[in-house]
């Protein structure tokens, strides 16, 4: 008798958005550019993450985050941004929560910048040119 | 590379390119900001941003070419935003210059090719500007901008820590271990600098760091260090420490030493008093050692450097030729981002409500559809009785009668007859409250339908709209352009760029627009000295004012110029045929003729305002939108044009009139009013039928005639609807008025329907088609016929 859980297929595997108690880790992504964070979204989605808010700017991605809090487990954030940048946003964030996983994203060149983020309390950072592998490896290190 | 990016994802890269364009929009508008005011440090950001978010998404979209260019303009900016480069005319125009380049990179990817032109001056030329700001001397980038410097060699790690500082650490940890992390990065990874950083951050959380090698200012440089060690004061199990210090991606190695449990195996000593000085030679004795575990692991590393480079190489080469492939397919989706409107959400919540009341309408329907239904049943059975009832008192008739012959007094009878059939009166009484009710309720929703029918309507128009800015924020750029090159003076003042109007009044508008701006700086403002010697400031001044009026909206192009010399107009008119040498004129007239084909008064023609096919194409486009044009002038102080447009085109009120039996919408813009006149009213000049309006002689058009329909000859009045604009007028006769209606235009794409004086089609109410009459095609046939005629004349004096 043939039955899946005797023989577990190798080419199943969970997707990577979902946490051990089958709950999809809830994404804030807060970026200007529509693109990006169209990308991201499908990047994400597509392991099952679910992206519950998009922001334009840092200052209206600090107030979804507070306005959705606790119910938010990663924000990506982009570092140039109209208004407020992400830095400033991030720092705004750290001091409502203390614990929230922020996950930089910069373009190529912005070294400096980043670092400044991780030393505020980013958790991780990824760079533009997005590439799905990454954005989805480093997000996934962050939520584990 | 990104290795998500889907050529064939379309969506993507429609997004793209419309977000470039609005990039490219937005640099354009801050470098005109900035040259006017240098220091606006708001449009250096700006320009900034957008330039990087550029650079960042067409990396994604693979478009190196873009990318690299934006890459050596986007250090230029950062020299700018840190005021190591001073803007100066020349930094503008280079800067322009790049946008340019940077537009038709992408209108080639855009048809689906690359662009190849030699822009190396162009990159030099930034570049030099990146010299002279005297910044650090940081290398061209290549286009293909390659990982950041490469490796500082680590020999000296461990020799850079003392032992005085050694033994500063112990005493720093306290009661805790010190434990030296020695972490290796991945060089491959494209912010190899950051590591260093990153792994500091999360050590920080686990205990005091105490000190890093290279030191952390070191750290912050934008250098990549093939390996960092980390001194940390923690409780932490070694372990954890290591999980914590590795990175996916980041890292490659990671050695955790305790550097107490070192010194207990060598000195023998009990782990309890770690605060006890430690004695120089032990500590020492480690070091070695840990000199030798950051030594090896960075060997082999360096060796594998150059096959890597080459890997890396070689992939590059095999995606170029993957590019080519995918530069083919992607010739398919040409131009497909003219079709993306740009909508604030607001407006598509207020529609989404509106149509959930339509939702709400249509079960109210439903509900008063089952009302009339249980009302019929009633109705029924109410008649039933109604019917049994009567029977009953037909079949009593005889009995009454036999007691009318018996004698019963007439009172007794009709008590009893009372009694017995009163219930009559009521039979129908229920049912006609409750249809009543209904009624009421049916009513009600109706108005709410027509109520909610007309917000959705005026809704789904307001998608439409967009702010008259985004052709407006094309002029600074088109006039700064025009005045270099004519070697004049001018203030562009816009005001009014919020006004609103229709998607596709908008794209339509531009080219008149430009052609009115254009004739303004060319013809109306005088150049500087001329200026000065007319009493004028030597710089001119533009204004573009768009506003509303009513449902219409308003763009006045005005300049402080020279003004229209209405006697050389006029003899040019003459000269040219366009009017009669005898016609009496008005100013305004006169200046509108400037409107007219094959006129123009410049001396010399210029490539700015054209060859004479100037201004009535203006005319002619503006009339396409069911707009109007007019100018107005004055001698010596300028010139104002003045162009009135629907503000959608989509819907226009009709005038509908019958001819024959067919109904027929008139704009209702270039109606001017209509009479009923008597057939022997009409009078024939020159062949043509004319009609006269006060003092206005207006020449008729029997749309019958010109639509070949049939219709009743002999009536007793006909109806003549003066269409035209300004100057140009015209009498169309129709067999009645029908009303005034509101009328969406349906367009008639159809190559066999395209037939000259008709715009479009719309539907009536009953569901009859209706042809839209397109006046201003109209007016110029009458117009041609008119000209032809007097050339005719003209040459039979001869």
């Amino acid at each position: 008798m043939k039955t899946t859980s005797d023989f577990p297929s190798l080419n199943e595997r969970d997707p990577e958005g979902v946490s051990s108690d089958g709950k999809a880790y809830r994404v804030l992504v807060v970026d200007d550019s529509m693109f990006v964070t169209k990308q991201i979204n499908q990047i994400l989605t597509s392991e099952g993450f679910e992206v519950v808010a998009t922001a334009a700017d840092g200052a209206e991605g600090v107030e979804k985050y507070k306005e959705l809090y606790p119910n938010i487990d990663i924000v990506t954030m982009d570092i140039t941004m109209p208004r407020m940048d992400g830095i400033t946003a991030l720092e705004k964030i750290i001091e409502f929560d203390s614990d929230a996983k922020v996950i930089m994203v910069s373009a190529l060149g912005k070294q400096d910048l980043v670092k400044k983020s991780l030393m505020v309390g980013a958790k991780n950072y990824i760079v533009k040119p997005l590439n799905r592998s990454q954005v989805l490896e480093r997000v996934v290190s962050v939520c584990k | 590379m990104s290795d998500y990016f889907d050529p064939n994802n379309e969506e993507l890269l429609n997004d793209f390119f419309m977000e470039a364009t609005q990039q490219i929009e937005m640099l354009e508008q801050n470098i005109l900001a900035i040259e006017n005011n240098p220091g606006d440090k708001e449009a250096i950001d700006e320009i900034f941003r957008a330039a990087h978010t550029l650079k960042g998404s067409s990396a994604t979209v693979q478009m190196e070419e873009l990318a690299g260019f934006t890459h050596i303009l986007e250090d230029l900016l950062d020299e700018i935003r840190s005021d190591k480069v001073t803007v100066t005319g020349d930094v503008v125009d280079v800067l322009l210059t790049s946008i340019d380049t940077i537009k038709s990179m992408i209108n080639e990817r855009q048809e689906g090719s690359v662009f190849k032109d030699d822009i190396s001056d162009l990159k030099n030329q930034l570049v030099s500007f990146l010299g002279k700001g005297g910044a650090p001397a940081s290398a061209v980038p290549e286009a293909e901008a390659k990982p950041a410097a490469p490796a500082v060699v680590l020999d000296d790690v461990s020799s850079a820590v003392s032992e005085y500082e050694m033994l500063e650490m112990q005493e720093a940890a306290g009661e805790g271990k010190v434990l030296q992390v020695s972490v290796y990065f991945d060089e491959a990874n494209p912010m190899n600098s950051v590591g260093g950083i990153q792994v500091y951050a999360r050590l920080k959380e686990k205990g005091t760091l105490l000190k890093t090698v290279p030191d952390f200012e070191k750290l912050y440089e934008d250098t990549y260090w093939p390996a960092v060690e980390y001194f940390l004061a923690t409780d932490t199990p070694e372990d954890d420490i290591e999980r914590q210090a590795a990175i996916s991606d980041v890292t490659t190695k990671v050695v955790v030493k305790n550097l107490n449990s070192d010194d207990v195996t060598v000195q023998n000593e009990p782990a309890a008093k770690p605060a006890a000085p430690v004695s120089p030679a032990p500590v020492k004795s480690a070091q070695p050692a840990s000199q030798a575990a950051v030594k090896s692991p960075v060997q082999p590393v360096k060796t594998e450097e150059a096959p890597l480079e080459k890997q890396i190489e070689d992939a590059r080469l095999a995606q170029d030729d993957e590019n080519q492939k995918r530069n083919i397919q992607k010739k398919k989706t040409k131009n497909a981002t003219s079709a993306i409107l740009r909508v604030d959400s607001k407006r598509i919540d207020n529609l989404l409500n509106l149509v959930s009341e339509a939702v709400i309408n249509k079960a109210s329907f439903n509900q008063i559809s089952n009302q009339f239904v249980d009302i019929t049943t009633e109705l029924n059975s109410a008649e039933n009785e109604y019917k049994e009832r009567l029977k009953s008192l037909f079949e009593n008739l005889p009995h009454i009668l036999e007691k009318v012959q018996k004698g019963v007094s007439s009172t007794d009878l009709r008590d009893e007859l009372t009694a017995q059939y009163e219930d009559l009166f009521s039979v129908f009484d229920s049912f006609d409250s409750k249809l009543k009710s209904t009624l009421g309720v049916f009513k009600n929703t109706a108005a709410n339908l027509g109520r909610n029918t007309g917000d959705l309507h005026e809704g789904i128009l307001r998608i439409r709209m967009v702010p008259i800015n985004q052709i407006f924020s094309r002029f600074p750029r088109l006039v700064r352009d025009l005045c270099k090159s004519l070697d004049k003076d001018v203030d562009l003042v816009i005001e009014g760029e919020e006004t609103e109007l229709d998607k596709s009044v908008t794209e339509q508008l531009l080219d008149p627009l430009m052609h009115c701006i254009r004739n303004s700086l060319d013809h109306g403002i005088e150049h500087p000295d001329e200026r000065v010697a007319a009493g004028k400031s030597e710089t001119g001044t533009l204004l573009l004012k768009a506003s509303n009026e009513g449902n219409m909206i308003v763009i006045e192009v005005s300049d402080d110029g020279a003004g229209i010399n209405s006697e050389k107009i006029k003899a040019k008119a003459i000269e040219r045929g366009v009017i009669h040498p005898g016609k009496s004129l008005t100013e305004a007239d006169i200046y509108n003729l400037i409107f007219e084909p094959g006129f123009s008064t410049a001396q010399k023609v210029t490539n700015v305002s054209g060859r004479g096919v100037g201004l009535d194409v203006v005319k002619k486009e503006i009339e396409k939108l069911n707009g109007t044009v007019s100018v107005d002038s004055t001698m010596g102080s300028g010139t104002k044009f003045t162009i009135k447009l629907p503000l959608t085109l989509a819907i226009v009120q009709g005038l509908l009139v019958r001819v024959g039996s067919e109904i027929y919408a008139i704009p209702i813009t270039s109606v001017i009013e209509s009479h009923r006149i008597k057939p022997n009213d009409i009078k024939i000049i020159d062949n043509y039928e004319v009609f006269n309006v006060r003092s206005d002689v207006i020449s008729l058009l029997r749309l019958d005639k010109l639509f070949r329909i049939d219709t009743e000859q002999n009536r007793e009045h006909l109806f003549v609807v003066i269409v035209g604009t300004g100057e140009k007028k015209m009498g169309l006769v129709v067999d009645s008025l029908i009303g005034e209606e509101d009328v969406v235009i349906k367009p008639l794409k159809d190559k066999y329907t395209n037939s000259p004086g008709i715009a479009g089609a719309t539907i009536l109410g009953d569901g009859t088609v209706s042809l839209i009459i397109d006046v201003s095609q109209l007016l110029d046939l009458g117009v041609r016929r008119a000209q032809e005629t007097r050339k005719q004349s003209a040459l039979s004096y001869n």
